[in-house]
């Protein structure tokens, strides 16, 4: 995390000097940077400012170092580092590289001060991974294998005694003067059960499904972006099947409260389609259940007066923090069928 | 010589005995196990369709009644351990009328212990799910490792020194009429594999014994320490203690020789065992009983000493619930009545008859079920975060599930008896005939110092 | 006594081989290679001392040999095949936690770095929405955005006493924790650790045994002990383990990070829904966290409030991070004690369902 390569950081440091005179408005305060061009992910970056007032070395002066950026729908200015420059007027904000994208834009800026700086500052090497869990000690050469030669052991003992049946049997035949008996089953039946039995367990030692997520073996495509991804086929729910009547029996009784349950489903209601649509791609998690009361999201019944091409526009764009959902997100059929819903939910 | 044979015969009738007559009491009590039995599958059904919620489990104390009988089950089969490969691995003569009871005991009470994991489970038609996606690192799968394990070794462990005395029943019983006749005479000819008791098979038979007896030994300790370990593994303030494992099968092997001694006590008196199951077992016994019950009030010390001394967060809340507040009523019966009284009433010359040690057993095995069921609640029951101590009580259900559970392993060792030899017939034999040719050396000797005085 | 030797030698190959086949296989046929060749001075030697001896020269030399080597063969036939057993087991579908999760591969930095999600819950904000009168809104916007049951709180408010009297609020969403031991105890693999730090239940494999409930040193897991009271509604959203809905009775549930919200551009719910702004969710990867309100370096915020995590002395590394406080940043009387009990908003339309207590 903190590799620091001084040789590249010279390097950059003499190819990304800056030196850059304040706006001729307030011709007083100016700035010097000294800071690499360039930066690998982790690395210490050293920013070092100098502050001074018509030639002079400013002491006491606060400076911020900040990136604009955007995340979860909000953007802005991040404040990254602050410090307070010395009597020389140098003030140290180095900050620890860990930029999302190819380029950085640094600010640098006096508080109370108009006088701005930006320079940039750009990632090289390979894009390496900051955070990852690697938690608990791993002693070399202990592993599953230990558990699996263990529990494989214990079993071929117990093989070997219950083989011990066979000779038991074979006796049989040299000791009575009785016509030699019939070949017996159990012998071979006891063995093949431990066998079986064993051979289960270590295969299931042997499979060992993975929990923790290796990063290496995540492909670096990322997905398109929807509220809730269900493409696993659901297993069998008692009481969830979106077909069953049962499910969706609150659904029509609340849409149209006269209507056959039974037969809305079988008649493939573009209401009840909707329906499907307003709880299974989320609209309902944060509108509300009725989609009106929703605690995150807002009150629907305008949205719905103004009519489909507006609904569409409003859900692709995304109003007031709402997030916007593009095509590969919900198609304009399902919406459409959605926009459907809402108006019989709340048309009148 | 001839004495000899009479004593065979008679050893021979006494253990056929069972299964030639059946009284009506017997049929009774079957009956109404039975009925308890399927009383409880009802209610498992019942919790099948309405899911856990019929119990008394909740979020905060998510285990109950069902672990706590999984781990005092899983604690009991170490009777057949202990008795049977411990006393057979030191060639203690005195074993052999015993020996198949307290294996049998292990073989029902790990049955009965792994059916109480699946109705514990929210999805017990997943259970598959073990087996495909099984992790070797969770204690869960160490569990289902080390019981599948042993049940098999005990099973064949119960088998394989049967197989004698299942050859005296296939030609002692061969002649009984009519198509019960015919199904015992197949049952005991497929299960007895030929044996002749030639010198040959004896060896073999010998062999596998002597393999058997010493590997059950570490996979049943193993078994009770993997059990611990599921709580062990945990954070929380009551289990996450070093000394859980051998805690564990200390506690196992106490209540196991007590379950031993309970059914042993029934079955001499049904079964009038009197002359082979005698005073000195259960004296023997007793003294297993109070040797652990020593072990036992040790660990405690160390354990709660421990802990106590520094009570630490979470542990302070534990100490109150287990000995001021809650559970102080039982758990101190658990420490006095359970531990102390028992001991006592062994090491007291004057109780240390069968009734004193029948009482003494019934008290560990009391105690020793309070005690799981007090490490699994109490556990739980310590708050993580700020809020109210949950409490727990177990409803009809678990009750129901519980009882049938109880009756349904008294209900496998009465099938049992009727079934399969009660006693290890050649065992006693030749542990009578040693002790029979080691006396007269004996007797001469004494004679002869007696001439010389 | 070479015979025997060659047998036990056998053995202890064979049992090499059989571990190191889990491990490598490559190993493992260098192994039998190495074994093989070992093995071949000793069966010269043994043709020679058969030569040699009357008594097994008098056998009938031939077939044994044609024996022996049919049996070699059969072995190396049997033998081969078995040096893939390993993967064969493994291609069965569920070795990997991946075949959940590459349905939703993790959300990545612009240059392809794994983000990392984390929280940092500024309790100086958090009152408990006593200063709005209302019930907590990140539960309540948790439990409608994910129809969580009665009586289930992903996160929920703690009341903690503060060391000279009067109470502060302590939101607790499941704490993601980096060393999971919730996931090291799954039997089945059940509940995971996805790449972006955040540990997740797969409700379709979960078998109800509640070892993950025992070993959460949090209390932050939830049974669902009985048919779910949600509504009738919620069985029409598709399932994943990022969304869990709808509940399935029988198994356990939990906070899921929303990482299926902050793909979309959006923020968690209960982030969305704090009147004050007190939660922040941010990317440690990139060192960026918003409350929705403003947007913050997550480890320049961390650092300079002196956050602190709970129960970090038990190792969990968690990603939930605090600052201290008690909502004296939106003027909190400490000594107003309590909150308003957390309501469910379909509890008259759950038809047939069950609540239970917590």
């Amino acid at each position: 995390m903190k590799r620091f390569t001084r040789a590249s950081i010279a390097l950059a440091a003499i190819t990304a000097l800056l030196t850059l005179a304040a706006s001729p408005a307030l011709a007083e305060t100016s700035l010097l940077v000294a800071a690499p061009g360039e930066a690998r992910v982790g690395d210490t970056v050293p920013v070092i400012v100098t502050v001074t007032e018509s030639g002079a070395p400013v002491a006491g002066a606060i400076v911020l170092l900040s990136r604009d950026a955007r995340f979860g729908g909000v953007g802005g200015s991040v404040e990254i580092a602050r410090a307070t420059t010395d009597a020389a007027g140098v003030a140290d904000l180095s900050y620890i590289h860990r930029a999302a994208e190819e380029t950085t834009t640094l600010r640098v800026n006096v508080v109370d001060s108009d006088t701005t700086l930006e320079f940039d500052v750009i990632s090289v090497g390979e894009p390496e991974q900051i955070f990852q869990s690697d938690f608990g000690v791993n002693l070399p050469g202990l592993g599953g294998w230990v558990l699996i030669a263990l529990v494989a052991g214990l079993w071929m003992i117990i093989l070997s005694t219950v083989l011990q049946l066979r000779s038991v049997a074979a006796e049989e035949a040299g000791s009575s003067d009785r016509p030699r008996p019939k070949r017996r089953l159990l012998p071979y039946a006891v063995p093949g059960v431990v066998a079986l039995i064993a051979a289960v367990l270590v295969a299931v030692l042997i499979r060992n499904p993975a929990t923790h997520g290796d990063l290496s073996a995540m492909g670096t495509a990322d997905r398109v972006p929807h509220s809730h991804v269900g493409d696993i086929e659901p297993l069998s729910r008692p009481g969830s099947d979106p077909n069953t009547v049962d499910s969706v029996e609150g659904v029509v009784m609340m849409v149209a409260p006269g209507l056959n349950a039974a037969a809305a489903v079988a008649t493939e209601d573009p209401i009840i389609d909707g329906a499907r649509g307003f709880f299974g791609l989320g609209c309902a998690s944060c509108h509300g259940l009725d989609a009106v009361s929703g605690v995150v999201g807002g009150d629907l019944s305008s949205a719905v007066d103004d009519g489909l091409d507006e609904f569409l526009g409003d859900v692709r764009k995304g109003p007031e923090g709402m997030p916007p959902y593009p095509d590969d997100a919900f198609t304009d059929e399902e919406l459409a069928a959605v926009h459907t819903y809402l108006v019989a939910l709340l048309g009148e | 010589m001839d004495e000899m044979t009479q004593w065979r015969e008679r050893l021979e009738e006494r253990t056929l005995e069972p299964v030639r007559t059946t009284t009506t009491g017997y049929k009774i009590l079957i009956s109404v196990l039975i009925a308890i039995s399927g009383w409880g599958v009802y209610a498992w059904l019942f919790q099948l369709d309405n899911g856990l919620h019929v119990t008394g489990m909740r979020d905060r104390i998510s285990w109950g009644l069902y672990i706590s009988t999984f781990v005092f089950f899983i604690g009991i089969s170490h009777a057949g351990t202990l008795i049977s490969a411990i006393l057979r691995v030191s060639n203690a003569g005195w074993r052999a009328p015993i020996t198949r009871i307290a294996e049998f005991i292990t073989v029902v009470a790990l049955v009965g212990g792994a059916s109480f994991i699946i109705v514990d489970m929210g999805r017990p038609e997943r259970l598959l799910n073990v087996f495909l996606f099984g992790r070797w690192q969770s204690p869960i799968m160490w569990d289902v490792l080390a019981i599948t394990t042993y049940i098999m070794a005990s099973v064949i462990y119960l088998y394989l020194p049967m197989i004698p005395d299942l050859a005296l029943f296939r030609d002692r019983l061969a002649n009984a009429p009519g198509r019960l006749g015919a199904w015992r005479h197949r049952l005991y000819t497929t299960l007895a594999v030929g044996w002749r008791a030639t010198p040959g098979q004896h060896r073999s038979l010998a062999k596998a014994i002597g393999t058997m007896m010493v590997l059950i030994i570490p996979i049943a300790v193993s078994v009770h320490t993997v059990v611990s370990w599921i709580f062990g593994m945990t954070l929380r303030s009551g289990w996450n203690s070093t000394v859980f494992g051998i805690f564990f099968v200390a506690g196992a092997i106490f209540s196991g020789v007590a379950t031993l001694v309970i059914v042993l006590v029934i079955l001499r008196k049904v079964y009038h065992l009197e002359e082979y199951i005698t005073e000195k077992h259960f004296v023997y016994l007793g003294y297993f009983i109070a040797s652990f019950a020593l072990i036992m009030i040790y660990f405690n010390i160390t354990e709660f000493l421990t802990k106590g001394y520094k009570l630490e967060e979470g542990e302070e809340f534990l100490f109150r619930q287990l000995f001021l507040n809650e559970f102080s009523a039982m758990y101190w019966f658990y420490l006095i009545g359970g531990l102390i009284i028992p001991g006592l009433i062994i090491l007291n010359k004057r109780t240390r008859t069968i009734p004193g040690i029948f009482v003494a057993a019934i008290l560990v095995d009391l105690a020793m079920y309070i005690e799981r069921y007090f490490i699994v609640v109490t556990g739980l029951r310590v708050p993580l975060l700020s809020y109210e101590a949950a409490s727990y009580s177990p409803t009809w259900v678990e009750w129901s599930i519980l009882a049938s559970g109880v009756a349904g392993f008294s209900l496998l060792i009465a099938l049992f008896v009727k079934v399969f030899p009660i006693m290890a017939v050649w065992e006693i034999a030749e542990e009578h005939e040693a002790r029979q040719l080691s006396a007269q050396p004996v007797a001469t000797a004494s004679a002869t110092s007696e001439v010389s005085s | 006594m070479p015979r025997q030797l060659i047998a036990r030698a056998t053995i202890v190959g064979v049992a090499a081989v059989a571990a190191w086949m889990v491990m490598n296989p490559i190993i493992a046929i260098a192994l039998a290679i190495v074994g093989f060749t070992l093995s071949v001075p000793a069966i010269i030697r043994r043709r020679l001392a058969n030569a040699d001896d009357p008594d097994r020269a008098d056998q009938n030399e031939e077939p044994s040999e044609r024996r022996r080597f049919l049996k070699l063969a059969t072995i190396a036939a049997v033998g081969a095949p078995a040096v893939a057993i390993p993967n064969i087991i493994r291609s069965i579908p569920g070795y990997h936690a991946d075949d959940v999760v590459a349905e939703h591969a993790p959300a990545l930095t612009p240059e392809g770095r794994v983000r990392q999600w984390a929280m940092i819950i500024d309790l100086r904000l958090c009152d408990g929405c006593q200063g709005v009168d209302k019930p907590p809104q990140c539960t309540m916007a948790c439990i409608e955005g994910h129809f969580a049951p009665e009586p289930m709180e992903w996160i929920q408010l703690f009341e903690d006493e503060l060391p000279g009297g009067g109470t502060g609020f302590v939101p607790v969403p499941c704490q993601q924790c980096q060393n999971p031991p919730c996931v090291n105890v799954c039997p089945v693999g059940a509940t995971f650790s996805e790449p972006s730090g955040t540990v997740l239940i797969d409700q379709e494999r979960c078998i109800g045994c509640r070892i993950c409930m025992a070993a959460c040193p949090y209390d932050r897991r939830f049974f669902n002990w009985g048919n779910a009271p949600i509504p009738p509604e919620a069985s029409l959203a598709d399932y994943s383990p990022e969304h869990q809905a709808p509940a399935t009775v029988g198994t356990v549930m939990k906070c899921d990070f929303c990482p299926d919200m902050v793909r979309a551009g959006s923020l968690p719910f209960c982030v969305q829904a704090c009147p004050n702004s007190a939660i922040y969710y941010g990317d440690l990867e990139e060192d960026i966290a918003t409350n929705g309100e403003i947007i913050v370096s997550a480890s320049k915020l961390l650092s300079e409030t002196n956050s602190y995590r709970l129960k970090e002395h038990l190792g969990t590394e968690p990603r939930v991070h605090y600052i201290p406080g008690h909502g004296e940043l939106v003027g909190r009387n400490i000594s107003t004690k309590g909150r308003l009990a957390t309501r469910w908003p379909w509890i008259e339309r759950a038809k047939g369902a069950v609540t239970w207590t917590r």
